[in-house]
């Protein structure tokens, strides 16, 4: 099954008098275990993609699938479903929420799985073992470095193993040996566990990384 | 767990916003409890005085001698005989502690110029004297006690006044004995006391039971005060002697003192009604401030919706936040109160007096368990309530809204 399959997406803003076209009939698929960029120059509405795929933000037109399912259809309850499992998103501001630790920020993403706390805990300690993080899992974001803050959202979005991965900017605010280790992180996970990313970026460290590019400009596919 | 966890560290980390809300909660929590302790202070202090001024826990008397028309003094009295059997009765309930027979009659004073009416009582100064407490003030002379002549009479202040007369002075008391002939005695001022009215001190007048009995010529009484050792036990005791004494009327001191009622009344809907001004308004600030809390912290919500938390545990979130802040404020409101409480009965305030009287009477406050539970439980569960509506626009935002600056 293909793991994201978007047909025909478009998205248009209004404000005040003008109209502004930020998709145009985007149509691309993405198989389980691929890892694809998503580049373009800012405004080209990479975001705006991102954002609709994952169910933050409504199309105008068209349809997003992932794993099987309509995402452009889906009710309130069933987008919470996705977010929590088959949709993991790597926000570029990191995002973590100030008031809780490391582990904490990771165990939200499970908390709508219906495991048990100690299921929980266990796998948001492994996510964090994985990204290297285990020694600072009671730190408070504030403590950690800008690195370590991304590596904690990359376990967020990776904690219950979902289909679908999506990275707006991940590697924006790293310097450059962050940057080439999140991705390299992003390229394993998706080979071995049959996972799709579609990352957005345009940052050369990470084209070099990906299977494939897909470019966006003025909101169509170049 | 966690989000209880979350919640305590969000108060702790937005501290100017908590303690605002910590504020407005712990002052509408001490205002409320204060007042509530000033009305049970009112409430014990006013039934302490109605029971132990005279009135007694039980009053008894014959058929008829509460309600019914007398052509004649004592028609409906208690004669020898039914006085005896209550004493028997009253002696075989161990929850009785003392029997104070009384004699109500009217007539008029003269010191030979002047005459005037009064309302007089004949008492047994011994009995009287250890089962109540001397709530009226004397301004003159003694007390009617067991030293007293036994033709000593008590005058109230403004009989006194208006009659001239100072103790040691003698009074002649016309009354009507129970045949309805005319009877006088001329009777030694012993005292002058004031009761704190005016009104009642004009028309105060106590003699000895026995000199009283003389002068009415009979051996009967109007009414007898039982007064026990527990409060809690009126009721049975009145069924009790109500069932042995069927020749006799047993009444409760609250059905003989209807004005309890009514000022423990008026005094409950004040509190009732300024109770409710301070819970619209420490709710608004309340509200207010968790809906500030929901607005700072959009993007929070916007993140925890982008990772499949319902809105409602979003929601329940802040109202687990609005909880605690509101168990804090009321334990802390708890506290206050009961400190403030010691510190206004430390400072010994008198109120002015009420209309009809003569003296203030000191402001006290005497907590009370049970209100302070009624309020901190009012004052949680509308806080939540406040929390719950504040937070309703998590439900409404849209998580792109929410994180604003994807």
């Amino acid at each position: 099954m293909t793991a994201l399959h978007v047909t025909d997406l478009s998205k248009r803003y209004r404000r005040d008098a003008h109209a502004f076209t930020a998709l145009d009939n985007v149509s691309f698929s993405i198989q389980p275990g691929e890892l694809v960029a998503l580049t373009g120059p800012s405004g080209s509405g990479k975001s705006t993609l991102l954002n609709i795929i994952a169910g933050y933000d409504q199309a105008d037109g068209g349809s997003v699938v992932v794993n099987g399912f309509d995402v452009t259809r889906a009710k309130a309850a069933e987008m919470d479903t996705l977010r929590t499992r088959t949709v993991g998103f790597i926000f570029q501001q990191f995002h973590l929420v100030p008031g809780l630790n490391a582990l904490e920020n990771v165990e939200l993403s499970l908390l709508n799985t219906g495991l048990s706390k100690a299921e929980r805990r266990a796998r948001a300690t492994e996510a964090l073992r994985r990204m290297g993080l285990a020694e600072h899992a009671s730190r408070r974001p504030a403590l950690l470095s800008g690195g370590q803050q991304q590596r904690v959202a990359v376990a967020r979005a990776l904690v219950a193993r979902p289909s679908v991965v999506l990275a707006d900017e991940p590697t924006a605010a790293l310097d450059r040996d962050n940057a080439v280790a999140l991705m390299d992180q992003l390229a394993a996970l998706a080979r071995e566990s049959g996972m799709a990313a579609l990352v957005s970026t345009h940052d050369q460290r990470c084209l070099d990384r990906v299977d494939r590019v897909i470019r966006l400009e003025n909101g169509a596919l170049s | 767990m966690m989000w209880l966890s979350l919640a305590l560290r969000n108060i702790v980390a937005n501290r100017r916003r908590s303690l605002l809300a910590l504020a407005a909660i712990a002052s509408a929590a001490v205002a409320m409890m204060l007042f509530a302790d000033y009305v049970n202070s009112i409430r014990v202090g006013l039934r302490h005085t109605t029971i132990h001024d005279g009135l007694g826990h039980l009053r008894v008397a014959a058929r008829g001698g509460f309600d019914a028309y007398e052509e004649k003094q004592l028609q409906h009295g208690m004669t020898p005989a039914q006085y005896a059997a209550l004493e028997k009765a009253a002696d075989a309930e161990p929850a009785v502690r003392r029997i104070v027979p009384g004699l109500s009659f009217q007539g008029l004073v003269s010191n030979g110029p002047r005459t005037l009416a009064f309302t007089g009582s004949g008492v047994d100064p011994v009995r009287e004297s250890a089962a109540f407490s001397a709530s009226h003030d004397m301004t003159g002379g003694l007390p009617l006690n067991a030293t007293a002549p036994d033709d000593g009479v008590v005058l109230g202040t403004e009989l006194a006044h208006r009659l001239g007369v100072t103790p040691g002075q003698t009074v002649t008391v016309l009354s009507s004995t129970v045949s309805g002939a005319i009877n006088a005695a001329d009777l030694q001022v012993v005292g002058i006391e004031s009761t704190g009215s005016p009104e009642r001190d004009l028309h105060l007048l106590r003699a000895k039971l026995p000199m009283v009995q003389t002068l009415l010529a009979t051996d009967r009484v109007s009414s007898v005060a039982l007064l026990l050792d527990d409060q809690a036990d009126v009721e049975a005791v009145q069924r009790r002697l109500g069932a042995a004494l069927p020749g006799l009327e047993l009444r409760n001191w609250l059905e003989l003192a209807p004005y309890y009622t009514q000022v423990l009344g008026l005094y409950e809907n004040l509190f009732r009604i300024f109770g409710l001004f301070i819970l619209v308004v420490s709710l608004l600030g309340l509200t207010t401030i968790i809906l500030t809390s929901v607005l700072e912290r959009s993007r929070e919500i916007g993140v925890m919706r982008a990772l499949g938390i319902s809105a409602w545990h979003v929601r329940r979130a802040f109202v687990l936040e609005g909880g605690m802040l509101c168990v804090i404020g009321v334990a802390l409101g708890m506290l206050a109160a009961a400190g403030l409480g010691e510190g206004i009965n430390a400072l010994r305030i008198t109120m002015p007096a009420p209309p009809g009287q003569t003296e203030g009477y000191p402001l006290r406050v005497l907590w009370d368990w049970s209100a302070t539970a009624g309020i901190s439980v009012v004052v949680l569960l509308l806080g939540i309530a406040a929390a719950w509506m504040a937070s309703g626009r998590v439900t409404r935002l849209k998580v792109i809204d929410a994180l604003g600056a994807l």
